[in-house]
This record gives structure tokens, sequence and C-alpha cells, in this order.
């Protein structure tokens, strides 16, 4: 009986802890990855100006929803791989045929730090020869905190 | 004789539950709780993107000024109210206990009611304490576990939902476990004997949840199907029952599992015939049981059969015993469609909306055979005896359908309406526009071919009727005008297209967010479905203590066989109406 005790306290004890370890995954790396331009918004502005492609990496419907005016949708969905630098792309998704030109200057978004969308699909692209991938990692919701073009 | 016992154990449940409060409320146990709070954590981090970008660019602005950076405060996400939500109901019942602890202890108690009282408190706290534990920890873990080994394709079902492990069978469970395991000290015994009052209070409240209106919405046929094979089974299990000699209320338990809903009529039948926690737990293992054993064997069954999906959906939805069960063979057996899932759906909402019926009658039947003697006048009896509480349930469910608590059309508080679609759900332009491309090319030949290819093979229904590539069409036209949708029907028949293969991702998104817009889930019924959680989760731990290995084979296996020989019947029974009745409609 003293056993069978132990052992349920036991059980009860590691169920919470394998909880508290499960917690939050981190946020993405405040710098960008190797042949990638880290940007904030005044820079995607510039590159906007001068006819730079920006990518809204999130879901379809989170596009429609509203997204930076003028950007195109190509979602980074469904994404299966670990939130960690040294995740596998293979397990996701990311449709680059978008993507024509591989000189031209492309800006990836997302949702801010907790978001690894936009980091992943930079990574993505700088891998398949795509020379000039901007990342701005604030993403949309720093965007509209600055009141920019929205639609 | 004095009940109340010398023991600090409340006064240290009291303080556990302030310690855990406090930890909430300080954002010590944040990482577990993200854990265990998942939606709602989604939630937090979507309001905390938006407050940091903002709270940022503000800082930048007054740095660039050269005034210091302004003070802003983060608003509250649903992260954020479930954790106060615990806090506060730990400092509440916490702060109780602390004091009636501190004041039992000093105390010295005399003969009377206020020992009485005194005396069932550390009980409650103990069965309350372990309430929290599983329904802020257990629950949560188990449905997460459940997803996780799906999500990992280790199972293609999810185990969680497919054996109900929820707070309901996870609080019997536990409650077996402390009984069996370690004792119910016997500071706590005269607490727990007062489980059963919470689970009637919890009982009545179960009648908001339904309305007849949702009844008088759905087919004429499920309805007719439904009732005879509801009051059928009731009925068999009861005459079965005597024949075997069980106990009155232990036949009648297991009439209401299988007739109805399994689980939870199971347990709102039970206080109605007094049934013991034993008999309870037997029921629902042998509903249980048998649900998961149909839940694999319907589906090759109803290939073998070549059974269309309306067809398979009506059979599920009348055979299987439990909702998470129907569900799990509609989609077994069709992954891609929806509209097996759908008819399912249909047959089992019926089914549940009977409850009312058959908890009158099992009240009344109980109360007959209780009394024994055949000369006396039931209608006195019943008058006598008949249980108060479930007349409250009665008013509850008579009231429910009049739309005290929400539009009367409503199913467990949900409901469907247009003019409360807030203002920032409107579609917007992006949206409105993705969706008039789609209409253009499902206009055009190729498209027109596929969608009523689509919507052929399907078999979408509205009523009496098909959807056809018209009623798409026009829907499309008036979501498109209207920015949000205006009927049911709209909303039934843009489901359906939103499914389709192909389509525009912006443009399906759309669709969804308008038909979540337009879906509303009543503030007051939500209220008490927690309300009714809790209860129910208090009342099945203490049932749960009173189930000892002992009482378990007393109670034999006679409820098995009966389960057993009435599960099959039914399963037959409705195959072959449906497959005599059910072509293609509902």
């Amino acid at each position: 009986m003293k056993l069978m005790q132990k052992f349920s306290l036991y059980l009860g004890l590691c169920l919470f802890a394998a909880g508290a370890l499960a917690a939050a995954p981190g946020e993405t790396p405040e710098t960008a990855p190797a042949g990638v331009k880290l940007v904030d918004a005044k820079a995607v502005q510039d590159l906007q100006a001068k006819g730079a492609t920006i990518v809204d990496t999130r879901k379809a419907a989170e596009y429609g929803e509203g997204s930076i005016k003028g950007a195109i949708s190509v979602p980074y969905d469904p994404e299966k791989s670990a939130k960690d630098a040294n995740f596998d792309a293979s397990q996701d998704k990311f449709d680059m045929s978008k993507l024509a030109d591989k000189n031209a200057n492309i800006v990836v978004f997302c949702n801010s730090g907790s978001c690894w969308k936009s980091y992943k699909a930079a990574v993505v692209l700088a891998k398949n020869g795509y020379k000039n991938v901007n990342w701005y990692r604030n993403g949309y919701p720093d965007w509209k905190a600055r009141k920019l073009p929205i639609e | 004789m004095v009940y109340t016992m010398k023991s600090p154990a409340l006064l240290i449940i009291g303080m556990l539950m302030l310690i855990w409060g406090g930890l909430n409320n300080s954002g010590a146990v944040d990482g577990m709780q993200s854990y265990l709070q998942k939606s709602a954590y989604s939630d937090h981090m979507k309001v905390k993107e938006k407050f940091d970008a903002e709270s940022r660019v503000a800082t930048e602005m007054a740095a660039a000024e050269g005034k210091p950076a302004p003070e802003m405060k983060m608003p509250a996400s649903k992260f954020d109210h479930e954790k106060q939500n615990q806090a506060r109901l730990s400092f509440v019942f916490g702060g109780a206990f602390v004091l009636i602890g501190l004041f039992s202890l000093a105390w010295k108690p005399k003969q009377g009611n206020l020992d009485y009282y005194v005396s069932v408190v550390p009980g409650i706290a103990f069965i309350l304490l372990i309430a929290f534990i599983v329904r802020w920890g257990l629950d949560p873990v188990f449905a997460n576990w459940g997803k996780a080994v799906k999500d990992a394709g280790v199972l293609t079902w999810d185990f969680a939902k497919i054996f109900n492990l929820n707070y309901v069978v996870l609080g019997i469970v536990i409650g077996m476990v402390v009984v069996n395991v370690f004792k119910i000290p016997a500071w706590a015994a005269n607490g727990v004997r007062t489980a059963r009052f919470f689970l009637k209070t919890g009982v009545i409240l179960l009648g908001t949840l339904y309305s007849a209106a949702e009844l008088a919405q759905l087919g004429g046929l499920s309805v007719i199907m439904i009732g005879i094979f509801v009051l059928g089974s009731v009925g068999i299990v009861l005459f079965m029952g005597k024949r075997m000699g069980t106990p009155n209320s232990m036949t009648a338990v297991l009439s209401a599992g299988m007739g109805v809903c399994g689980v939870s009529a199971t347990v709102a039948a039970s206080p109605v015939v007094q049934a013991k926690a034993e008999e309870i737990a037997y029921t629902i293992g042998t509903i249980l049981i048998w649900g998961v054993g149909c839940m694999f064997l319907f589906p090759t069954v109803g290939h073998i059969l070549g059974m269309g999906p309306v067809q398979f959906g009506a059979w599920a939805g009348t055979g299987i015993l439990n909702s998470a069960q129907v569900a799990g063979a509609a989609l077994a057996f069709d992954p891609h469609g929806i509209e097996t899932l759908k008819v399912a759906e249909i047959f089992n909402i019926t089914r549940v909306l009977f409850l009312p019926i058959i908890v009158l009658w099992l009240a009344a039947w109980y109360v007959k055979h209780e009394e024994g003697a055949e000369k006396v006048n039931l209608a006195q009896v019943v008058i006598a005896k008949f249980p108060v509480f479930v007349l409250g349930f009665i008013a509850m469910f008579v009231l429910s359908s009049a739309g005290t608590f929400a539009p009367a059309g409503h199913y467990q508080g949900k409901y469907f309406s247009s003019a409360e679609v807030k203002e920032d759900k409107l579609l917007k332009g992006k949206e409105t526009r993705a969706i008039e491309g789609e209409l253009a090319r499902l206009r055009a030949a190729e498209g027109a071919q596929s969608l009523n290819k689509y919507l052929a093979d399907n078999n979408f229904t509205l009523g009496q009727r098909k959807v056809t590539a018209d009623d798409a069409y026009k829907a499309m036209d008036e979501l498109i005008a209207n920015k949000k949708l205006m009927t049911r029907e709209q909303d039934t028949i843009l489901k359906a297209v939103a499914k389709m293969g192909g389509l525009d991702a912006v443009a399906k998104g759309a669709i969804e967010k308008a038909s979540k817009a337009a879906t509303h889930d009543s503030k007051t019924i939500k209220a008490y479905r927690d309300w009714i959680a809790w209860l129910f989760a208090f009342g099945l731990i203490g049932l749960g203590m009173q189930i000892t290995g002992k009482a378990l084979k007393q109670a034999g296996g006679a409820p098995l066989i009966i389960g057993g020989v009435v599960g099959t019947l039914k399963a037959v029974g409705s195959l072959i109406v449906v497959l005599m009745f059910v072509k293609e409609f509902v």
C-alpha cells in the first residue's frame, strides 16, 4: 500500500513537471539568418517604394483579415517543424512558385518575435538561391502600430 | 453525538488553495498554465504581440521628441481572465476554508446544527481540491495528450476524446483511486456524503442547455426514428432488468445510458432513481466499452454494405451511444465528406433532446416500482414521492425553450444571429474581392462543372431538397453584398462550399470567418455550463469515493450482459430500419 501511495504521488508530480517543461516555445533570434537582411518598418517602406515584393507568410485567412498594403500572400503553412533555428524545413510547405525572380528584393514578414513563419520562409528562400531576402521581424503588429498603410 | 473532528486538514487545504491563487496572480505558474490553457494562451500571444508593437512604437516616437516613454498597460487576454478566474475561486474558497479551519481548531464543538455544518466542510474542501486538480490539471493534460498522440500519427483518433477522458470520467476514476488506494480520511467522511446534493443541483441546471425549439428544426424522420429507438431501448432495458433481478436503480440508470446519450444521461438519471455510485460506474463503463467497439465496427460494416453518407450518418447517430464516438465513427467512415458527420450529428442531437422525457419517465417508473404493491394508486405515489429536483430540471428546460436564457432556437447555448454580428467582424475589402473572384470562377464553365460535381458527390441537403449550384451563387452574392451571413440557410450552403477542394484560401478563410461571426455562444448559458461542470465534477468525485472493489463485485456482471444485448438489438434494429427507409434525405 505504501508503495502504491508513493507511486501515485510520483505520477502526479511527473504530470505537472511535464506540463511545466512543455511551456511556450522561444522567440525567433534577434539577428537575421545567413544570407538574409534584418529590416525595420522604415526600410520596408523604402524597399516597397523601389518595387520590392512584400510577402505575407501568415495563413491566407489572416492575410484576408488585413495585411501590409500591396503585400502578396504566400503562406508558410502548414508549419509543422519545431520553433527553433535548427528547424527541418522538409516538414513544412512554402510555395515559392509565386516568387519567380531570384534577384528581386523580397521582404518576408508575419506576426513579430513569437511567429517563426517569416524566419523560416527567409531561411528557405536564401537556401534556394534568392539573393535579396529581407526579414521584417517586427512584422504586421509593428506596421499596424505605426499606422502605416494596411488593407 | 458530536461530528466535528479536530484536524488541521481543512486549514492545510485552505492554505494550498490560497497558495495556488497567489501563484496564478504573481505569474509564477505562467509556463505551466500556458501548456494547460492552450487556446487561451494563443489569444494571449496575439494580444501581447499587438501591445508590444504599440508600446515599442510609442517609446520610439517619444524618444524622437525627447519625451519620456509613455506608461501603457496591456489589455487583459483570455489567458489573463482564465488565471484571474482560477485565482478568484482559489481565494474565495481557500480563504473560507482557512477561517473555518481555524475556527474549528479553536472551538469546542457542541451537539447541534452548527456542529453538523462545520463537520461537512473538511470533506467538501477535500473534494473541491481534487475537483480543482481534475478540471484545471488533468482534464487539459489529457486533452493535450490525446491531440499530441493523434498529431504524431501514433493513433488515427484522439484517445482522450473517444474514451471520454474529460472531467466526468476522470472525476469518478480519481475518486475510486482515492478510496481504494488511500482510503478516505476520517475527517472528510461526513463531507463526502454531500456529493449527491451537488450532483442534483447540476442536473437542475442541465435543463438550461436544451431547447424544444431546436427539436422542431430537426428533420421529421430523425425525430421518429430516434423516438422509437430511444424509448424502445429504455423499455427493453427496464424489462430485462426486471427479469434478471437487478436492482431497480441499476436498471434505470442503465436504461438512460443505453437509451439516450451515454455518459451525461447516466449522470442526469442517477439521482432520479437514487442509483448507487458503483451502478453509475458500471453503466458508464458498459457504455464506453460498447461505444468504442461500435466506433471501430460500424464503419467497416457500413463499407461492406455500401451505405451512402446519409444512411451511415443516420445509423451511427441512432445506434452508437456516446456523442464523441458518433462523431468518431462518422469521420472514420468518411474522413473527407462532411455530410455523414452532419447527419450523424442531427441524429445525435435529437437523441440528446429526448433526455427530459426519459428523466420524467424514469422518475415515475422508479417511484412506482420501489413502492412495490400493485394496488397503490400510481398518481398518488408519483405526486407524493416524485423527486422535486426533476421538476427543477423540467422547469429550467421549459424556461430555456421559451428563450429566457438565450434565443429559443439555441442548442447548448449556441445560436445563429445575423443581427448580432459585430462591426469589426464584417468582411473586409480584400475578403469580399476574394469571394467575388471565386464566384466568377465557379460561374464559368469549368468552375460550374466542378462545383456541380462536388455538390452532387457529397449530397448536401437543405431541408428536403439538394443544394444546387444556384443556391451557392446566390449565397455568395448575398455574402458579398451584406459582408455577413443573413440566414442559417446561407450558413449551411457556404460552409459546404468552403470545404470544396481547390478553393482560394483567402475566400475560404473569409467564409469561415463569416460563419463564426454569425454563430454566437450565449454568455448566460456559458456560465451555466461552467457551473454544471463544477457541480458534476464535484458530485462525481464524491460518488467515485464510494466505489470500493467490494461494491463492484457485488453489483456483478448483469449490467454488462443487459448492456450488450440491448446495444446489439439497437445497432442491428437501426441498421435494418435505415437500410429500408432512409434513402437520401433526413
